[in-house]
């Protein structure tokens, strides 16, 4: 059998050389989108970290891009593509020729600032993949605690630790019954890719992948464990690696032994402070969540 | 707008508000931000080697045999054996594989089980004649082996692959050393031995069977050769220090063996006492049982002492054997009424012998008496060098080479038991494999002094011939199970080979051990973490954030890009198989 | 000869937005522009219009979709009016960044607090610093020429910026007046379809579309850009006005229109339907009382006609700007804006009224008050408390 690093195609389309932090995961996502969707892509670009290697120039990313505003960049895939639709109809691009359209967007932007833009689209079944690149904080501006910052996690906004729980914005977006939901883990590419080219082949409709991105920065680990990190955050259960293809869920992964939530808790400077009575309530909420997603 | 102007603020070169496109655009791709200028911490594509490779006496390519096995490409993976063993067959059952001991995934669950993969490929080659990976052209120098024994007839081979006309002489009328005569069918077939004789004798040697260099034929007459190897191997008695060993009914185990294998047939009575612990004692012991015979063996010292290979002390045990230990012989006598007495000493372990083994002291006097038919004494053997000139140095009781194989006389080289090594098939081999490389360069005139020191002196033919692959050859460390990444592991259980049903075994010397068939080979293959071996796998080329680890068009194999590499050590983190080093930069 | 229909303003910038075959309208409900909205639906719809119709879930929303299918190559319109827009507000910098033609509607509404739906200038006038061209008209039928004329103007390679067609809600957006609609055919002459070569999201030739700057480097060369656009914009308005005025057979002045202005000694300077209220007051005060008064109406808010206003003023006594908006602190935006343009000369008195906040009625005999006290102040040689607040109770 082929190796995925076999069949994705050999050309960079996200190119070497751009200011992305030493170990960032965005920089393999970029990489595996762009090798997937291929140069006839168009992308919606929050503000986020990965702004900084596709806007600023000279930039890296070799595909049509577009940056408005921190919140809109659904609408960017709204707008985009419904000038797509009337442009083929008018003959000013070719009727048979295929534009994915993807907006890429952090959590602070998917699940805060842009929720309502991002539920606007997602309501219009707009066409295109949105992906949110979930590192759990505001990190382009220096880690401050966003909603999908998990409870417990230090940030420079909650030093204490967070005290709210993260927001679940896969399920909420799976709520609004557009064509596909997934989460995706940048330790999994296989199941990463497949996704992606899932949601790249589909019918026109709004698809929404949920990227779980280790930070080094941010998270307070070092900069080689970023996969390391991703996995045991799958191996321990916390996220879980699901998709929900026209409203049917289906558990991609299911660890044969969860490990203990500790496992991804300890080798991350920003869960330093938590007690014992802390990480024995996330592991209840791990076990919980797996009882509930026993079928 | 041409790209050779940055919209960067880095560069002093700006463009003036009339020159810039409108509209905050930006068009054009990178080409100066050189984000290998940010890394402190370097990593580098640094394969290292197997544990298994580094335990395989005979220098088995085993990481390569095993991948192309697991991937389906037999061809790929025979060419690989081959290139480096021409008994795999033979090494498949009678080796006692160290490279499983040495395997890594026995940390994890089980070792691969190497030897079942090799045996397996063996077997379903066995009808076809594969020519040998590679054979150099012809070159015009004559070589002699003395010995037709593994190292002699691997010596062989070896010079044949590299292009020497080989002249084999063979005292006896057969070839193939101790796997002929010594080695019971029920551990190796004897067809099994004679096809990859068969395969080595076809690549064009010339065979002098019966011919004993001494006797049949002077030494001095092998100096019209320009290289000569020596492997004739251990087969004398040495002298033995108990009164009645002359006695008729008393054997020698080699000969023993060597008898019934070359004439299959022997009279033996109801009682034989085996005396010694190593294989010898036991391969006796496991054919007498095969002749109807329920042998007892006598040990000075206890199991755990015993030098025989383990699963055959169990085999033997299953098989009916009857062991006593702590049993030194003293005397044999002959006796009218019952045959031979034979008297042994009682012994106790105390203290440790000068090579670290427990001691085995008299107990207090006391001995014990057996009756036997026969007794057959199995405690070692030694080499004869009574057909050797005096120029040829020995230490102690054991030819003198030099660490790759050659005499004390320039042209003479030497392997296999004549020699200070651990007398089996695969260090018989490996030393083979040496002096036929040490061989090569001495007929091309090298100064093998100057290249053992400068480490340029390959143990394998895949380096001797420049067939490794691996992107930074040269000087590799080992790889240890920290090296390896195991979250890419998934524990599955191996198939494992079977035996033959005791009941069944003992009628005949029908092969105990079953081998694997070719799909549970390809399986087992699979488990495999080709520890410190690029396998390809492309986690360091998918997880590199900077698309800094590529494909090198010319090589094939995965290079890591400088001008872009921001150090991360993702990919050395992510290395499966450890192939990846990391190191503070600068500190090379 | 286009056809003539009873519409009100909203319809009437609709039917203009319909006739520039508009491609992409995302719009969002806000009185008083929701007509707008609703008949772009209807027009789509019914198949009269081929067009993208994108309800979005907000005006943010709405004018970052329009600005994404204009980058992509679409002509893009949409409408909003007051909290709307300044809930669009950072995204019209974007839009005059990014230099995207779009076309956008504003329908004047007086901001909350207090909220109220009726006009007062003040939302779009705020939005002045945007980079948008924004033009005042005061009927329908200008409403409807000017959405034609918009595209013509904002997509000419010398300008590429965005546009704004002003009016005031409920006066103009909601009252019915009979509009000649444009022909379709005459329209398309006027118009070419939107090839953008600046700013495009094309696969084939791949740009960062509103690049990141970084500190030292275009920040100011960009904005520099901007401003030179806005200012050849000036003579692009112009040239289309003269071509408009040549096929369809109206002239609107271009940055402004006057009235009687040849020998005036004191003018009114307004914007919006005030001018049409302003106007009759003029020829009434010239031809009854044969006073020296003339009327300017000011339709380009950006470009600021500064020089052709410099020019117009530089004889005239006293300058009367009548205005329905408000700066706090400051005074009429018009008026701070008509001080910056005559900045340092010798010129007329300028004179400030705010009425008509919250569409307060602005009567011919609120105007005709106000022109006659201003006569009398003609010959003074200072003018006390120039900024005044007309119709508060209490005042």
């Amino acid at each position: 059998m082929r190796t995925l690093a076999e069949t994705l195609p050999k050309e960079e389309l996200f190119h070497s050389g751009h200011p992305l932090c030493p170990g960032c995961p965005g920089g393999m996502m970029l990489r595996w989108i762009t090798k997937t969707l291929g140069k006839n892509s168009i992308c919606s670009m929050a503000a986020t970290c990965m702004a900084l290697p596709a806007m600023v120039y000279p930039h890296s990313l070799e595909i049509p891009c577009l940056y408005i505003a921190m919140a809109p960049s659904p609408a960017g895939i709204t707008g985009v593509s419904a000038a797509i639709k009337i442009l083929k109809r008018k003959g000013r691009i070719p009727a048979d020729r295929k534009i994915s359209v993807f907006a890429l967007a952090g959590d602070g932007s998917a699940g805060d600032i842009g929720m309502a833009s991002l539920s606007g689209a997602a309501e219009r079944n707009d066409d295109g993949i949105f992906f949110c690149f979930d590192n759990e904080a505001y990190m382009n501006t220096g880690i401050q605690r966003s909603s999908s910052t998990p409870r417990f996690s230090w940030t420079t906004s909650t030093i204490k630790g967070k005290p709210e729980k993260k927001k679940d914005l896969p399920r909420i977006m799976a709520a609004h019954d557009i064509p596909y939901v997934a989460t995706v883990s940048v330790a999994y590419p296989d199941d990463f890719v497949r996704k992606l080219e899932k949601a790249r082949d589909m019918e026109p409709g709004f698809k929404y992948l949920h990227v779980h991105s280790p930070c080094p920065t941010g998270w307070r680990f070092p900069e080689s464990k970023t996969i390391e990190i991703a996995r045991l955050a799958v191996e321990t259960g916390l996220w879980i690696l699901y998709e929900v293809d026209h409203g049917s869920l289906k558990v991609n992964f299911r660890p044969e032994k969860r490990r203990p939530i500790e496992d991804y808790l300890r080798p991350q400077g920003r869960f330093r402070e938590l007690s014992q009575k802390d990480i024995q309530s996330i592991q209840d909420r791990i076990d919980n969540r797996w009882r509930d997603m026993r079928n | 707008m041409n790209k050779s102007k940055a919209l960067g603020p880095d560069i002093q070169n700006l463009y003036t508000y009339s020159e810039l496109p409108i509209g905050a655009t930006a068009v054009g791709l990178p080409e100066g931000r050189e984000t290998g200028l940010w890394r402190y911490m370097r990593p580098t594509i640094e394969e290292k080697i197997p544990p298994c490779q580094e335990a395989c006496p005979a220098g088995n390519w085993i990481q390569r045999f095993v991948d192309a096995t697991a991937s389906g490409n037999l061809d790929e993976a025979w060419r690989a054996l081959k290139l480096e063993n021409p008994f795999p067959g033979v090494c498949g059952r009678v080796c006692y594989h160290p490279c499983e001991e040495s395997c890594i995934r026995k940390e994890f669950d089980v070792s691969t089980f190497i030897h079942l993969i090799e045996r397996s490929l063996a077997d379903s080659f066995f009808n076809e004649r594969l020519t040998p990976p590679i054979i150099r052209k012809k070159q015009d120098k004559k070589t002699a082996v003395v010995g037709s024994g593994p190292a002699g007839l691997a010596c062989a081979y070896f010079l044949r692959v590299l292009g020497y006309e080989v002249t084999i002489f063979e005292a006896r009328n057969e070839l193939g050393g101790i796997p002929q005569t010594g080695i019971p069918a029920y551990r190796l077939p004897k067809e099994i031995l004679n096809k990859e004789i068969g395969d080595i004798i076809a690549l064009g040697i010339e065979v002098r069977k019966g011919c004993r260099i001494g006797k049949d034929m002077d030494f001095s007459e092998l100096f019209t050769y320009d290289a000569i190897f020596l492997a004739t191997g251990a087969h004398q008695t040495p002298p033995v220090n108990i009164p009645g060993v002359t006695n008729e009914g008393v054997y020698q185990g080699m000969d023993f063996l060597a008898r019934y294998n070359m004439e299959s047939s022997i009279d033996v009575g109801e009682r034989v006492l085996v005396i010694g612990g190593g294989n010898v004692a036991i391969d006796v012991s496991r054919t007498l049982i095969r002749l109807g015979i329920q042998p007892t063996l006598l040990y000075r010292r206890t199991r755990s002492e015993m030098p025989a290979h383990s699963e055959e002390i169990d085999d033997a045990l299953a098989e009916g054997a009857r062991f006593q230990y702590l049993l030194s012989p003293f005397s044999i006598r002959k006796s009218e009424k019952t045959g031979l007495i034979l008297e042994c000493a009682k012994m106790k372990i105390q203290g440790v012998d000068p090579d670290g083994r427990p001691r085995a002291v008299p107990h207090e006097g006391k001995r014990v008496s057996f009756e036997a038919d026969q007794v057959i004494l199995a405690i070692g053997e030694v080499p004869d060098f009574s057909y050797l000139p005096k120029e040829i140095d020995l230490i102690k009781d054991l030819l003198w080479v030099n660490e790759w194989g050659q005499t004390s006389v320039e042209k003479v080289f030497a392997g296999g038991d004549m020699i200070d090594q651990p007398w089996n098939i695969s260090e018989a081999i490996g030393s083979a494999k040496r002096a036929a490389i040490a061989m090569d360069h001495f007929l091309k005139g090298d100064d093998l002094q100057n290249l053992f020191r400068q480490g340029a002196l390959a143990k394998t033919m895949r380096e001797h011939l420049d067939l490794d692959l691996s992107p930074e050859p040269g000087h590799r460390e080992v790889a240890t199970f920290n090296d390896l990444n195991l979250s890419y592991v998934r524990s599955f259980s191996s198939q494992l080979s079977g035996k033959l049903p005791t009941v069944e075994r003992i009628c005949d010397f029908r092969e105990v051990n079953s081998g694997l068939d070719l799909d549970a080979a390809i399986k087992e293959a699979g488990r495999c973490l080709s520890c410190g071996v690029c396998k390809m796998c492309g986690n360091c080329y998918l997880f590199c954030p900077d698309g800094a680890v590529q494909i090198n068009p010319t090589t094939g194999r995965y290079a890591i890009n400088y001008q872009y590499c921001k150090g991360c050590g993702i990919c050395q983190n992510e290395c499966p198989v450890g192939a990846i080093t990391i190191e503070a930069e600068g500190a090379m | 000869m286009g056809t003539h229909k009873m519409l009100t303003g909203n319809y009437a910038a609709a039917y203009g937005a319909k006739l520039a075959r508009v491609e992409v309208t995302p719009v969002y409900p806000i009185t008083p522009q929701t007509h707008i909205m609703e008949k772009m639906a209807e027009f789509i719809e019914n198949g009269e219009l081929d067009a993208e119709f994108v309800s979005v879930e907000s005006e943010h929303s709405a004018l970052a979709v329009a600005i994404a299918a204009q980058a992509t190559g679409a002509r893009s319109f949409t409408a909003t009016s007051a909290q709307g827009l300044l809930y669009m507000h950072e995204n019209l910098f974007v839009a005059s960044g990014l230099r995207l033609p779009i076309v956008m509607v504003l329908v004047n509404r007086a901001l909350g607090a207090p909220n109220s739906i009726y006009p007062d200038l003040s939302d779009s006038l705020d939005q002045r610093d945007t980079g948008w061209i924004q033009v005042y008209v005061e009927n329908a039928q200008e409403a409807h020429d000017m959405v034609v004329q918009a595209y013509r103007i904002a997509e000419d390679k010398r300008v590429l910026l965005p546009m704004a067609i002003c009016f005031e809600g409920i006066i103009i957006s909601h009252y019915m007046e009979p509009v000649e609609i444009l022909d379709q055919e005459k329209v398309d002459n006027f118009l070419m379809p939107y090839l953008p070569e600046h700013v495009i999201l094309d696969p084939d030739r791949p740009m960062s579309v509103g690049q990141i700057v970084m500190d030292d480097s275009y920040y100011m060369e960009y904005r520099y850009q901007q401003q030179e656009a806005m200012d050849r914009a000036k003579e692009v308005i112009q040239e289309v006005d003269e071509a408009f005025g040549q096929s369809f057979g109206r002239y609107y002045g271009g940055l402004l229109s006057t009235e009687m202005m040849e020998d005036a000694e004191v003018a009114l300077l307004t914007l919006g339907s005030l001018a049409s209220t302003a106007r009759a007051v003029v020829n009434h005060l010239r031809n009854e009382d044969g006073i020296s008064i003339g009327l300017v109406k000011l339709r380009m808010v950006r470009p600021f006609p500064d020089q052709e206003l410099s020019e117009l003023l530089s004889d005239t006594k006293v300058v009367v700007v009548l205005e329905r908006d408000v700066s706090i602190g400051a005074g009429g935006i018009v008026y701070t804006e008509l001080c910056r343009s005559l900045n340092g000369r010798n010129g007329p008195h300028l004179i400030n009224y705010i009425l008509g906040l919250g569409g307060r009625d602005v009567t011919f005999e609120d105007i005709k008050d106000i022109a006659l006290l201003s006569c009398s102040e003609r010959h003074t040689t200072t003018i006390d408390n120039p900024i005044r607040w007309y119709q508060v109770r209490g005042l």
